[in-house]
């Protein structure tokens, strides 16, 4: 695997003026488009501490990997900065995505450190320097304590595992995972889930993609394993897909105002799923996203309907 | 990497179009007016293997396309691409080493003998080059993209791919070495250019494509 790249950097004026832009931008923008619904932010229990986290998070593959383009770092800042304001917490990256650690870092020093912060990210690497992987990690973040390390693609995670563990028990970090996506090697993660004392899972699950609710989602729920559900609308192919059809007018029963909400409520009301982490640099897609932590969920009934009505649209 | 048959070319794109295209346009306002330059180097190129054909000529020619080469290694992939994409430095070695191939070949050793009117393959190389350096910094523009988006060889990795296949296609040997990384990045960045759903995302891997496929023809022994 080749090394990372070097960080990028904007020079403190780049900063100032891409934000000064960014503050009268949202100062222009209609309050309609903070319309989000009633009620307050939905959260799930992290079962191995009782510890809320809200329902709907915040993850960075491609959209925050801009490198050190003033500008975009700017708007990552913006969707950061909507994404707290709205009861957002968890936000989630990888040594694999690029910049996109050095720019979640940069928005949260534009944004003087937000308290509701639950940094998660993973070590990612074939070789043994986990260890020094991570403390570039935090570097780049410029957070001193990462609430949630995990193992990113079970990467190495025989060597990975017993680090986090022990780093757990010195109070290093808060919890510990291991993620996969797309649907692989769901019976390795299974087999983990059984013998590993997992704080976390990161799965992908969607509506067309629900593989992992048949076992892992009910055997996570057994064991008091949370679960993240990453690539929830398939890296944007599956609300490209949707932005062509109708929401269906019964959408508004589980206050679902567009497909976003449609496709995220219909994950996060899965029993066993702790929150799902969108990936956007949008702010207006952001605000979107957190609408669905908020209002009536779907049953079992109207989870089904879902399903049924995604599937015929072909 | 387990269970790689799941993997598509699009697992493996770390960002967005948008930042793929921010990155051409934030060099090129960072490099301008260095465009003109590379654009005037590459028409003098054009009109020294056209109007003077010979030994000089041999050497000028790789050694200018070298330069390219260079360059790309160190202001895009070394400098800017690096900070989107974890390869971007192995990149950047590929360019400096195609560079360095390419004087050794070109210069050093002379291996390089250009003619224009040595039959059809030859005419359509000259043809290619034309076309990297006149035709394809438009491209970007025929498919809406703005001015400041635009590719100039020299500066920006796919038109110094497709006038380095136009060279090596126009040289009377085929120094099969030298087609490698050109090759290899031709498909590669046509495979980018799909994962982002780029409209010309086909030209590139059609050009390497079809420029191997005239090599390989005009390598061929003639029968009777």
């Amino acid at each position: 695997m080749p090394p990372p790249g070097p960080i990028p950097s904007v020079t403190r004026r780049e900063a100032l003026r891409a934000l000064a832009a960014l503050g009268a931008a949202a100062l222009l923008r209609p309050a309609s488009a903070w319309a989000q619904p009633p009620g307050p932010v939905l959260t799930r229990r992290i079962p191995s501490s009782g510890e809320e986290l809200p329902v709907v998070g915040l993850g960075s593959w491609i959209t925050f990997n801009v490198g050190d383009d003033p500008e975009a770092r700017a708007e990552c800042t913006g969707v950061m900065r909507d994404f707290f304001a709205l009861g957002g917490r968890l936000i989630d990256s990888s040594p694999m995505y690029g910049s996109s650690q050095a720019v979640i870092g940069f928005g949260l020093k534009n944004l003087n450190r937000p308290a509701a912060l639950f940094a998660a990210d993973k070590v990612w690497t074939s070789g043994r320097d986990g260890a020094g992987q991570i403390a570039e990690t935090q570097r780049r973040w410029g957070s001193a304590r990462l609430d949630l390390l995990q193992v990113h693609n079970l990467e190495n995670w025989e060597q990975h595992l017993p680090m986090l563990f022990a780093m757990k028990a010195a109070k290093q970090v808060r919890y510990v995972g291991v993620t996969t996506s797309h649907g692989r090697r769901t019976a390795e993660v299974e087999n983990l889930v059984r013998t590993q004392p997992l704080d976390f899972v990161q799965v992908t699950y969607n509506l067309l993609d629900r593989e992992v609710d048949r076992r892992l989602l009910p055997l996570a729920q057994e064991r008091g394993v949370a679960v993240i559900i990453n690539r929830p609308f398939r890296e944007g192919a599956l609300i490209r897909a949707m932005l062509r059809r109708p929401l269906p007018a019964w959408a508004r029963e589980i206050d679902c105002a567009n497909w976003a909400q449609f496709l995220l409520k219909f994950i996060v009301s899965h029993p066993a799923v702790t929150c799902a982490i969108p990936a956007t640099g949008n702010p207006a897609h952001v605000r979107e996203n957190m609408g669905a932590a908020r209002g009536r969920l779907p049953d079992a009934a109207m989870r089904q309907r879902m399903i049924r009505y995604v599937e015929a649209l072909g | 990497m387990s269970e790689w048959w799941t993997y598509t070319p699009s697992n493996f794109l770390m960002f967005s179009a948008r930042t793929y295209y921010r990155l051409t346009e934030r060099l090129n306002l960072a490099l301008w007016p260095a465009h003109l330059g590379a654009l005037v180097a590459g028409v003098g190129l054009l009109a020294l293997i056209l109007r003077r054909p010979g030994d000089r000529t041999n050497r000028i020619a790789p050694a200018l396309l070298a330069a390219g080469w260079l360059t790309v290694a160190w202001v895009y992939f070394w400098e800017r691409y690096s900070t989107i994409h974890t390869a971007g430095r192995w990149f950047a070695a590929a360019f400096a080493v195609q560079a360095l191939a390419m004087l050794w070949c070109g210069v050093v050793r002379a291996r390089f003998s250009i003619a224009p009117g040595d039959g059809v393959v030859a005419r359509a190389g000259v043809a290619l080059l034309g076309f990297a350096i006149v035709v394809q910094p438009l491209a970007g523009r025929a498919v809406g993209r703005p001015w400041t988006q635009l590719e100039v060889g020299g500066l920006l990795p796919d038109p110094t791919v497709v006038a380095t296949l136009g060279l090596l296609l126009a040289a009377r040997t085929a120094c099969w070495p030298l087609w490698i990384v050109p090759a290899g990045w031709g498909l590669f960045s046509g495979m980018t250019l799909w994962s982002m759903h780029s409209p010309e995302a086909g030209m590139l891997p059609a050009i390497t494509v079809a420029a191997v496929a005239l090599r390989v023809r005009r390598n061929r022994p003639a029968t009777l």
